[in-house]
């Protein structure tokens, strides 16, 4: 009980982190109408791309246009989340290494690790209240959108891979620490992470080498999973086994990144900032 | 046992060293040499808990080295170093609990928020009641006039209002060690006598534990029974500036400015003052140094009227600057 409590004020400190960045995505509004006039767009030339091949009720692996429409949108939507955690955690903390921002941080008694996620989750929150609600309704309202299959169970699953993609982006971050320019290394990881998640294409479309070697991989955890929940792809056995490996995935990442944190702030320590 | 003990603390920072030029960018590729700075050379010294200690020195002395590994953001190279028991670098986070910070050159609070905002931050951080936050508010309304600056976000507020904000938030939750490096920068005159003020009284109400590492002697003066001084990361001076000051008080100067050129050899002569020698790059004025105990300084004027047609006389008392910088050009005193 006297733990419980402790952990909630814990919490709630942290989701302060949450509400600030949450603000702070807010007050940018003019920002606000050219990144979804941007993704609006993204997501039209999609659209119009799965038109052409399935047209006449065509189906590729699966996947007929119906199923393209709402899997372009909700791929659409994902990829503000994307460009939110890349940005909020893996640019943020090189930013922070180099302005002298991280060693204030570690002289309060904060868990540096999940400040700087619950300040993206914040950003997440905006993200999908805002410009995510928007874009699906503009798009169930002029193309249409099937509702998910389960919501409950999506919701889960997308929490599970927005966890795993926070790791990544976590570990990404950290290697400022070790190359002092890390920019190589983020775009390349943004760039993989769009591709293999499943945000540009389902990845059944890829050959079938490459879809079992991504069988062992996290990225698939991060979009593709919670995707195919939504679009009722799976039974019920293959979605408790899939969200088991979803957990296992973020845990393993985020204790990736506690331990590899404390060694790279051991060195941070000995070089002097 | 002392609350802050460092024993024969070393730190030597391993830089990079980089080759100029395009040729030199090449060979940075392949070749790395290092160089190592020796920033803090195998110190040791002891606070007692209640004690504001000065730590000065001059610039790249050492001092924000020390503080930084006294903090826990700074592995040492060798020795040891604990504060209220616990060593600040393998406990950062336990350790930073009990302590209050500020780096008057760069700031603690979060960049992106009103002070206020900041300021609750971290009243739910260091578990703060409320009350005792809006007594601690009040306190800080009183001393910094930080009331007005509240609502507006860290990254507009100039330096002095910035380290004024800083200074609230490090002593927040009251905290039984405080560290501050150079917490005066920037403040006007009438803030930093606040802040004297406040540092002093806290002291003595809450036996709060300092190090106070400034470029301005005159808060030494006033707050610090016992000062270190640090060079080239060693320690030259322990013990009392103000004892250090009266002993040197006992040596004074007399300067004398004349109308033209005098034979220094023959007035050494008659006045049978040792120490006396042209002022500086100008041959028309004289500094005569005598000790107070031995001739009074009406006797030597008194000479210098018969032998001279002074324009002006100037009689110099010691400061804590002069002793200081006696101390810094490694004089004896
Ligand atoms: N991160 C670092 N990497 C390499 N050398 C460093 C680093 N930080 C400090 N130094 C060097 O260590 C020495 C001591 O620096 P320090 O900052 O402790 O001086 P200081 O006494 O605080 O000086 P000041 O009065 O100017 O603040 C200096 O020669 C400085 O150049
Ligand atoms: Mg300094």
């Amino acid at each position: 009980m006297v733990y419980l409590r402790k952990f909630w004020t814990r919490f709630r400190i942290y989701t302060r982190f949450s509400k600030i960045r949450f603000i702070d995505r807010l007050s940018y509004r003019a920002h606000f109408f050219l990144v979804l006039t941007e993704y609006l767009l993204i997501i039209i030339v999609n659209y119009f791309l799965w038109k052409a091949i399935l047209a006449d009720g065509r189906t590729i692996r699966g996947y007929a246009l119906e199923d393209m429409v709402t899997y372009v949108a909700v791929a659409g939507v994902f990829r503000f989340i994307i460009n939110e955690l890349s940005g909020g955690i893996s640019r943020e903390m090189s930013g922070q290494y180099h302005s002298g921002e991280l060693i204030m941080n570690l002289l309060k008694p904060v868990s540096y690790q999940l400040y700087i996620y619950f300040r993206a989750f914040g950003g997440i929150l905006f993200q999908m209240l805002f410009r995510g609600a928007t874009v699906l309704t503009i798009w169930a309202l002029l193309v249409g959108l099937t509702p998910p299959d389960s919501a409950a169970t999506f919701i889960v699953s997308l929490a599970l891979g927005i966890l795993i993609y926070a790791g990544i982006a976590f570990l990404v971050g950290l290697t400022t620490f070790h190359i002092e320019n890390n920019a190589g290394v983020l775009f390349a990881t943004t760039a993989s992470i769009e591709l293999l998640s499943g945000t540009l294409i389902p990845l059944v479309m890829f050959p079938g080498w490459v879809v079992s070697i991504l069988d062992y991989l996290p990225f698939k955890m991060i979009f593709y999973i919670p995707i195919q929940i939504y679009l009722g792809q799976l039974g019920v056995q293959e979605i408790v086994s899939a969200l088991i490996v979803q957990a296992i995935w973020a845990f393993i990442l985020s204790i990736a990144g506690f331990l590899l944190f404390k060694t790279s702030v051991r060195k941070l320590t000995i070089q002097g900032g | 046992m002392a609350l802050i003990a460092v024993e024969n603390l070393t730190k030597s920072y391993k830089t990079f060293k980089r080759k100029e030029g395009l040729k030199g960018a090449f060979i940075n590729l392949f070749k790395r040499e290092y160089e190592f700075v020796q920033a803090v050379d195998n110190i040791s010294f002891h606070v007692e808990s209640g004690e504001i200690l000065g730590y000065i020195g001059p610039n790249g002395a050492g001092k924000s080295t020390t503080i930084k590994i006294l903090t826990g953001i700074l592995t040492p190279t060798a020795g040891e170093v604990a504060v209220n028991g616990l060593v600040p670098y393998k406990r950062r986070q336990q350790h930073v609990k009990n302590i209050g910070v500020v780096f008057g050159q760069r700031t603690q609070l979060w960049w992106d928020i009103a002070v206020i905002e900041a300021f609750t931050l971290l009243r739910d951080i260091y578990e703060v009641s409320k009350t005792d936050f809006q007594a601690q508010l009040k306190k800080f309304d009183e001393v910094l006039g930080i009331g007005p600056l509240l609502h507006i976000p860290v990254r507009k507020l100039s330096l002095g209002q910035r380290v004024r904000c800083d200074i609230a938030a490090s002593l927040l939750h009251n905290p039984p060690v405080v560290f501050l490096d150079e917490p005066t920068i920037g403040l006007d005159v009438a803030v930093k006598s606040n802040i004297r003020e406040f540092i002093k009284e806290m002291n003595a109400s809450l036996g709060t534990t300092m190090i106070l590492t400034t470029h301005d002697l005159s808060d030494i003066e006033y707050l610090c029974q016992r000062s270190l001084i640090i060079d080239q990361g060693k320690i030259i001076f322990d013990g009392d500036l103000q004892q250090a000051k009266d002993e040197l008080a006992r040596q004074r100067k007399i300067q004398v400015d004349l109308y033209e050129r005098v034979d220094i050899d023959s007035i050494r002569d008659q006045l049978k003052v040792a120490e006396l020698e042209f002022a500086g790059q100008n041959d028309y004025s004289l500094t005569i140094s005598f000790n107070k105990d031995e001739i009074s300084a009406i006797d030597i004027i008194q000479k210098i009227l018969d032998l001279l047609h002074p324009r002006d006389i100037k009689i110099e008392e010691p400061t804590i600057e002069t002793v200081v910088k006696e101390i810094y050009e490694k004089r004896s005193l």
